[in-house]
């Protein structure tokens, strides 16, 4: 239904060749509607599922918005999407003297023999890999090669990234030519996720919160029915909130369940309107044997004990939004630098480190954890050594056949000194030298 | 642009491949339920272009892999 929520996108959904897409492994019409919604058909692509929720406090994992679910429900199918990412890649050619194609590469035949082989696994014949075909990270999908100089081939191939230990499978791949003439595949990557801890989910009314954690469906609290929740949320959501829509739509929902019709959910019950008053429902969740005010006897599943309070629990259209752990998740030890700063990289696809930024700073700095300080910004950052002369404070370097540090402007090594500091800083000292403004270091004590 | 696809295509060396077969995607790409999918198979070498012998139709689709894949159900 929003931007952000799976759910069947197109009736040809499966046939498309999309950079990302994300479907809903089994979608549902939402037992409460508008005639709006069903007069310009937003049913007829389901974006969620009729989750039933009590709305209670459960273990602690739930505070800020976190939603706790039911195991057997994921079992079962609640949630259960699909994510499916394209590469592409192809011939390129390279042109000299007024376009005439002198190179091209090549899609070579998979080395069975070379040390490589283990990354050609799932390559065919033809170099290029083949659907159904489970993939790992840093697999093969089309083994390119490009022409050098001395008229070889270097390797280029098109390998698939993506996360460790998770099975993802080639679903498609097709042909064909671009406007050259020239070969051009695409890969269709399927991924099919259950919801994890972290994964994000949302009601029709903005109410979103994450995944806080998933509980076995022995421990739920059950009704005397035995009907179990798929999904508990914390009532705190709704004070400021103030989702009224969320609270009525439980109850239409419930009554609509019950009594076996969609219901309504319009906002005003108008005589000439159609939509189902929550006076109506209510009569039809006593006519159901339900509280009129849609709250259930409950026993805990922990204790066998009914709950203290009477719960209010019923069917809530819940989307899955397309904003996933497996896709955030991110940590680094050591890894790649920037060339010209030496500090680490910034960003997942990067593989890049965690910025302590100004704030955090301002944290250590204010704390007065002065060594923590020094470890993050320098020791863990771009740590350099340099060699200062103590004389005129700039910076020499070390001459390794004499084997001691050298001053550029003084051209001897007799006051050296070296020193540590961040590569950036060094940076710094060059780059205003290079406008003519000269910083010298005084050292205190070398 | 349109004068490189006339232009003398340089042989790269190669060893030489068998013929790959692949499947027509004519009329697969769009939703039609009375209309016949070509699904023509076709028989590639490297460098031949990629096209349907059956209906010209431009794009082709790699057969499943016939090698057992082994799926983990969670
Ligand atoms: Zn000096
Ligand atoms: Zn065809």
């Amino acid at each position: 239904m929003g931007k952000q929520a799976m759910g069947n996108i197109a009736y040809n959904q499966l046939r498309r060749m999309d950079t990302l897409l994300y479907l809903l492994v089994y979608p549902q019409k939402p037992l409460l509607t508008t005639k709006t919604i069903e007069l310009v058909g937003y049913d007829k692509l389901g974006a969620g599922q009729n989750a039933t929720v009590a709305v209670m406090s459960y273990s602690g994992y739930d505070i800020e918005d976190a939603i706790v679910m039911n195991k057997a429900s994921l079992d079962r199918g609640f949630g259960r999407s699909i994510y499916m990412k394209r590469f592409n890649d192809g011939i390129k050619t390279y042109d000299e003297k007024n376009q005439v194609v002198i190179k091209e590469d090549i899609i070579a035949r998979p080395d069975r023999d070379g040390q490589n082989f283990g990354k050609m696994r799932v390559l065919d014949n033809d170099g290029i890999a083949s659907p159904g075909e489970v993939v790992r990270p840093k697999d093969i999908l089309l083994n390119r090669q490009v022409p050098n100089t001395s008229g070889g081939y270097k390797p280029a191939p098109l390998t698939y990234k993506g996360p460790e230990g998770e099975s993802y499978v080639v679903d498609k791949v097709s042909l064909y030519s671009d406007t050259r003439n020239k070969l051009q595949c695409k890969f269709l990557v399927r991924h099919t996720r259950r919801p994890e801890v972290g994964d994000k989910f949302s009601s029709r009314h903005g109410q979103k919160g994450v995944c806080g954690t998933i509980v076995q469906q022995e421990d739920l609290p059950f009704s005397e029915r035995s009907i179990c929740p798929d999904l508990i949320m914390n009532p705190h959501g709704f004070p400021s909130r103030m989702t009224v829509g969320k609270m009525i739509e439980l109850l239409g929902s419930k009554a609509g369940v019950s009594c076996g019709r969609f219901h309504y959910g319009s906002a005003f019950g108008e005589p000439s309107g159609h939509a189902d008053k929550v006076e109506a429902i209510t009569d039809t969740l006593v006519k159901m044997g339900f509280s009129y005010d849609g709250k259930d006897f409950l026993y805990s599943g922990i204790t066998g004990c009914p709950l203290q309070a009477y719960i209010f629990m019923g069917p809530i259209y819940y989307q899955r939004l397309k904003h996933m752990v497996i896709d955030k998740m991110h940590a680094r030890g050591t890894g790649p630098r920037i060339q010209l700063t030496r500090q680490p990289t910034e960003g997942k696809s990067r593989n890049g480190g965690l910025r302590i930024g100004e704030m955090e700073r301002d944290c250590l700095i204010g704390y007065g954890a002065s060594m923590l300080a020094y470890e993050r910004l320098m020791l863990a950052s771009d740590p350099f050594e340099i060699h200062v002369c103590r004389e005129c404070g700039l910076l020499g370097y070390y001459d390794h056949k004499r084997k001691s540090g050298i001053c550029t402007k003084c051209k001897i090594g007799d006051h050296m000194a070296t020193m540590k500091l961040p590569y950036a800083c060094k940076l710094l000292i060059q780059e205003l030298q290079s406008m003519n403004i000269v910083p010298r270091l005084k050292l205190a004590n070398a | 642009m349109s004068s490189a696809a006339s232009n003398p295509r340089p042989q790269p060396p190669q060893p030489k491949q068998e013929e790959t077969r692949y499947v027509c995607g004519g009329d697969l790409l769009f939703v039609s339920y009375n209309t016949r999918c070509c699904g023509e198979e076709v028989s590639l070498r490297p460098g031949d272009k990629i096209e349907c012998s059956a209906c010209n139709y431009p794009v082709l689709f790699k057969k499943r892999t016939r090698r057992i894949v082994e799926f983990q159900a969670r």
